[in-house]
């Protein structure tokens, strides 16, 4: 069924992108309320974010969304005002809410109806928040810090103009006025109660602002904040001697006692309360953008780039053909200048893109947390290095590895809380995700601290499954035995649990993040634990890159696949079962004529020297034949388009410093093509009978 | 020369066509204007490997990387080589942005639409699929094509293909 909204699409837009911080915000707090039990200003932040949601909810008339907003809002005051206690049942149902908010948020962007449905749970808030109260357990002392009960909380904005009229010593408050229902003309009335206030003081802000008064989209309802040295009894008896006020109410604003930071640092600093505090600081210092304004303005500064470069030629041609005439020094004084402002501009316009990696962060402490119920393990999560920032491209593809490599730490890693006791080791198991920059890449690590990884467990599956013989598997060192969990169809676990087990899992992602141009490693110590170690680059829409010519034109190949490039003498060049290889240092590389994998001819150029680039992908190397290395370069990376459909071997196209396209190598095709099954394993096969002569 | 159709040049629309002329192979083509988005000098086009036969390869438009096909080998016609008057007419079909290479634009035309006829076989050895009609004017015939038919999708193209080619191999 389609749901009927009554707000414009840029409303909506809004909507979307305000209600998503704002469930994330509620997803945080209410975990963090669960960990840390009343702390009074996450039951703020709470109820804040409860509250914004019903007024949008509201204002663009999805009802269904308000009225389940509204219903926790009772529920929220409740727990505010120490009528309710914060249990379990409590934070499930108040999770229950969020996932039930989630997927009326979603009905927005489809602006279809959900099938769900959502009476029993608008039930059983409306019973909890009509209870009586529950009785204080002792020892529960009233929180300090609160001021003067205020029926109505300040909105955030208006907390924030109230904190700098008082800053600025000015008295201030916020008026709250109700119209008669009945009024036939709400907006009317409304404009008179702001003229009025303003002859009382300065209205420094209202909700509705005084747009929406105007274009007559006011409610019954209006809020403003008011500076005046007036006492706010008279304010009240002024505004309600309008006519068609039915009631208002002046609430002075005292300062609120910010309740103590907890200054214990705990070592786990719960993941919580960090992007509460910061959200609420962030608000008032960004802009939202449309992430496509930012791909153009990327787009722009990139040819920005190239025509910076084209400036610079002619200017040093200028100076060689007239010499250091006036003229060619100044061009080329300009042309310098130039190329620092654009160095500059494409530094910010990479930088503007780039996000803090909480925004993927963010919803694992629930994630977890619902894990670790499933599987009755204990654990302790915790989140280091949330502002640490990374390009949406790659925040965008990072989320899925992660979730997976958590659910093994949580599922296969920790032991059961009767293991672990056994073992000497605290009940709660340790998952701590940590985020941050090393040199030019990010680093984000997942590490446990529960039984490692068994070695001879691995081998043993890796053998049973076929995926490498025997003989194979003794002559592993540690590090590649270890490195077989990578292997696709390997899986240990005696059972497949839902969450994990069927072992696909690991190889997609080493596949996933290699293919972000990222390495991802593992280090066990038995009986201690594991650490998954992913590093990535900083963005993806810049990479570095190796230029390489072939056949006239100029392809590019992703510097974070090159192991490393040979100059070979033909002579040297094998082959095996039909395949081309040539031995390095011990190691066969099979080898691959980029011509004709791109459909050319394989002209066998007979030269004596060939050049090879030589590619790693999961786990496999590969040298690809190139006919000239033409340098390293940082290339913009732009899509192909859709209309050509894929194109084997290419994954994206690159402006080159003359203006033409160049093509960007498909490392992870290529090296599949060549490494095929019976090629790898007759080349290996080959390798240990050279090894034994 | 760059032009966006704007609302003054429908409101003819009804009784007139407005059109983009060009040479290929000796003949007059041509498509409506509100699909031309610029028309550029040729310039290097770099070579997609595999891409289906008529696609020339891709070019840099202020950017933007941009698929340019060949019409004659699209129509099936001799192959010819680039002068200096070709140029790439850069059109928007749906959501795609594709160059065309021709052998050289001639005009920009406006013709009441009385004179187009619906395609024949017998006058012109293109796959009549591909037009709209024929105008017949004093002095010549323009083909007038239907954008996106002749461009389609590659996966079309692909599947076009490969039917062509089991269907050479069944003969």
């Amino acid at each position: 069924m389609d749901l009927v909204l009554d707000a414009s699409a840029e409303d909506l837009k809004v909507f979307l992108a305000e209600g998503e911080e704002l469930l994330a915000l509620l997803d945080a707090n209410i975990l963090t309320l669960e960990k840390g039990g009343r702390d009074r200003a996450v039951l703020q932040e709470i109820f804040r974010a409860a509250h914004t949601l019903k007024g949008s909810s509201a204002a663009i008339g999805h009802q269904r969304m308000a009225n389940l907003t509204h219903l926790m809002e009772s529920v929220l005051d409740k727990v505010r005002k120490d009528e309710l206690e914060t249990s379990t049942e409590l934070i499930d149902l108040l999770l229950e809410c969020l996932d039930a908010l989630r997927v009326l948020h979603g009905e927005v962007a489809t602006l279809r109806e959900s099938a769900e449905d959502f009476t029993p749970l608008v039930r059983r808030l409306a019973e909890v928040a009509a209870a009586s109260p529950t009785s204080r357990p002792d020892g529960r002392a009233a929180s300090a810090g609160t001021p003067g009960t205020s029926p109505a909380p300040f909105g955030e904005a208006e907390e924030r103009h109230l904190r700098k009229l008082h800053a600025e010593g000015r008295p201030a408050c916020v008026v709250s006025v109700e119209i008669e229902p009945d009024c036939p003309l709400p907006a009317a009335r409304c404009l008179q109660v702001v003229m009025e206030l303003a002859t009382l003081g300065e209205v420094v802000s209202s909700d509705p602002s005084m747009e929406a008064i105007e274009a007559e989209k006011a409610l019954h309802h209006l809020r403003a904040v008011l500076a005046t040295t007036e006492d706010p009894r008279s304010v009240r008896h002024a505004v309600e001697s309008l006519p068609d006020v039915a009631k208002a109410e002046v609430l002075p604003y005292q300062e609120q006692r910010q309740p103590e930071p907890n200054s214990s640092a705990k070592p786990e600093s719960s993941a919580g309360e960090e992007p509460a505090a910061r959200a609420a600081h962030r608000t008032t210092q960004t802009v939202r953008i449309d992430v496509e304004r930012l791909d153009n303005l990327m787009n722009l500064v990139g040819e920005l780039v190239i025509d910076r470069t084209r400036l610079a030629r002619l200017a040093g041609q200028m100076e060689t053909h007239l010499g250091h005439d006036g003229l060619a020094d100044q061009l080329a004084e300009t042309s310098l200048h130039i190329a620092r402002l654009t160095d500059e501009l494409q530094q910010e316009i990479m930088k503007s893109r780039m996000m803090p990696v909480e925004s993927v962060f963010a919803r694992f402490p629930r994630l977890v947390r619902d894990l670790a119920q499933k599987v009755g393990k204990r654990i302790q999560f915790t989140v280091e290095g949330q502002d640490t920032e990374l390009d949406r491209s790659v925040i965008q593809e990072i989320g899925d590895p992660l979730i997976h490599l958590l659910r093994n730490a949580v599922d296969h890693g920790v032991e059961i809380p009767g293991d672990r006791l056994a073992a000497g080791k605290p009940e709660a198991g340790q998952v701590k995700l940590s985020a941050y920059h090393e040199e030019n890449h990010i680093v984000i690590a997942v590490e446990d601290d529960g039984r490692g990884i068994d070695v001879e467990k691995v081998k043993a599956a890796a053998v049973a499954k076929g995926v490498i013989s025997q003989e194979e598997a003794d002559e592993l060192t540690e590090a590649e035995s270890i490195g077989l969990i990578f292997a696709s169809g390997l899986s240990t676990a005696e059972s497949v649990s839902d969450l994990s087990g069927r072992g696909v899992g690991m190889d997609i992602v080493r596949t996933n993040i290699e293919k972000l141009g990222g390495s991802v490693a593992v280090s066990t110590q038995p009986g201690r634990g594991s650490r998954f170690t992913i590093k990535l680059p900083v963005t993806l829409a810049i990479i570095p890159a190796l230029l390489v010519g072939l056949g006239g034109e100029v392809y590019a190949i992703p510097l974070s696949a090159v192991s490393e490039t040979l100059r070979v003498e033909a002579s040297q060049i094998k082959t095996i079962g039909g395949a081309e290889v040539i031995q390095i240092r011990g190691h066969v590389l099979p080898l691959l004529h980029l011509r004709s994998v791109f459909g050319g001819a394989a002209e066998r150029k007979r030269d004596r020297r060939v050049l090879v680039v030589s590619v790693r992908f999961a786990g496999c190397e590969v040298g690809l034949m190139v006919d000239s290395l033409l340098g390293q370069q940082e290339v913009v990376i732009k899509p192909l388009g859709s209309y050509l459909g894929g194109v084997q071997g290419v994954s994206a196209a690159t402006i080159l410093g003359d203006g033409r396209v160049g093509l960007i190598v498909d490392v992870p095709t290529l090296v599949e093509l060549a490494t095929r099954d019976n090629v790898r394993k007759r080349v290996v096969k080959q390798q240990r009978i050279e090894g034994a002569a | 020369m760059r032009r966006r159709a704007t609302t003054a040049e429908n409101q003819e629309q009804d009784r007139e066509e407005q059109l983009v002329v060009f040479d290929l192979a000796s003949e007059s083509y041509a498509v409506d204007i509100g699909a031309v988005q610029e028309i550029i000098r040729m310039q290097h086009i770099t070579e997609v490997p595999r891409a289906p036969q008529f696609v020339e390869g891709v070019i840099n438009l202020r950017g933007k990387v941009i698929p340019v096909i060949d019409l004659r080998r699209r129509f099936g016609l001799t192959e010819g080589e680039h002068s200096r008057t070709s140029r790439i007419v850069v059109v928007d079909v749906g959501e795609h942005t594709i160059g065309i290479v021709v052998d050289g634009v001639s005009e920009v035309l406006r013709i009441p639409r009385s004179t187009v006829e619906p395609p024949s076989p017998l006058v012109t050895t293109v796959d009549s699929g591909y037009l709209r009609g024929i105008a017949k004017l004093e002095d010549r015939l323009i083909i007038l094509l239907d954008l996106n038919v002749v461009l389609g999708s590659a996966e079309q193209h692909v599947t076009e293909s490969l039917a062509a080619n089991a269907a050479k191999a069944a003969a």
